[in-house]
């Protein structure tokens, strides 16, 4: 006999659901997707957001701003073939702050976390270049691509933002590793 | 010449190429799910027109959002007009940003600082 069996036989019916909440209500989330992007699925998702943005009355910009990140983080976890995307969308007091969970291969974390240090360090004068080069013809230095997502993404994400990127990495085992990356915008 | 005309989608702009008039407009979301597919019909509409164009041409890009590649895509469209008003013939391209869209409104600048080609950023009008 196998000693979890018990474990499986005897939880109770829906045990899942009470933690989720908890966690979603702790973490101030607001709407979470996982599961496949696709633009029908962008476009449903911001209809969805304006609705909320709307009863909440939240000031124009702002929610234009958090509309604009939604879009491009959304590009983040598209053509992934290594697994669905997770989107969180969070509404804490000062701030929201959206975030693309997705799996990278786990030998191009090096590369990413360079990347997302590197764009970190940027001024907004220099993000605007540089996106503005990479917009235009790509750049020797640059690659078009880190760890299956594109730079231009990364970097227009860092720009809209206005704020530092976040992330943090899950190794998972040798071939994957789970990328959280958010972008936050302030409420002021 | 025939006219393109591409109804909106909700994820794709309406897009009108009126080469009687000299009148182009770009308007509504762009996040096609093959940006490449859905823009190149349209470049090749614009080397068609550019081997004829009229001496004036007004292009209005009235886009709600759009996704980075989408981006690149818009400034190839752009770097076609640019070829015609290199040539003489002048284009005038007007970019309309919602006053509360900054994201947008930078973006138009990015095309300013990108292209030698007349781009007015607008604020559009509230209805």
């Amino acid at each position: 006999m196998i000693a979890s069996q018990p474990e499986l036989v005897y939880e109770p019916p829906l045990a899942y659901s009470y933690p989720l909440y908890r966690n979603m209500l702790d973490n101030s989330v607001l709407f979470i997707y996982h599961g496949p992007i696709t633009p029908d699925l962008v476009v449903d998702v911001l209809a969805l957001l304006e609705h909320k943005l709307d009863d909440s009355k939240e000031d124009r910009r702002v929610g234009k701003k958090l509309f604009n990140i939604m879009v491009e983080s959304f590009v983040l976890g598209e053509d992934n073939q290594r697994s669905h995307a997770l989107m969180v969308l969070r509404q804490l007091p000062y701030m929201y702050t959206v975030s693309m969970g997705r799996r990278i291969p786990s030998n191009s974390v090096y590369q990413v976390k360079a990347f997302l240090d590197w764009v970190n360090m940027l001024s907004a004068d220099q993000l605007r270049e540089t996106y503005q080069t990479l917009l235009e013809s790509g750049s020797p230095d640059i690659p078009a691509y880190v760890g299956e997502i594109p730079s231009i993404s990364i970097l227009d994400l860092a720009r809209k933002s206005g704020e530092k990127l976040h992330y943090f990495f899950e190794y998972l085992d040798d071939e994957d590793t789970f990328l959280s990356l958010e972008a936050r915008i302030h409420k002021t | 010449m025939e006219a393109l005309r591409i109804e909106s989608t909700h994820k794709t702009p309406r897009v009108i190429l009126d080469p009687e008039n000299g009148i182009f407009e770009f308007s509504g979301r762009s996040i096609p799910e093959d940006a490449v597919s859905f823009y190149s019909p349209i470049l090749d509409w614009l080397d068609q027109y550019a081997k004829k164009p009229l001496a004036l041409t007004h292009v209005r890009f009235d886009l709600e959002y759009f996704n980075t590649s989408s981006s690149k895509n818009i400034l190839e469209v752009l770097k076609r007009l640019e070829s015609i008003h290199a040539s003489g013939h002048e284009v005038r391209v007007t970019w309309y940003y919602d006053e509360d869209d900054e994201d947008m409104e930078e973006t138009g600048q990015d095309y300013q600082a990108l292209l030698n080609l007349p781009i007015e950023l607008s604020v559009k009008v509230q209805s």
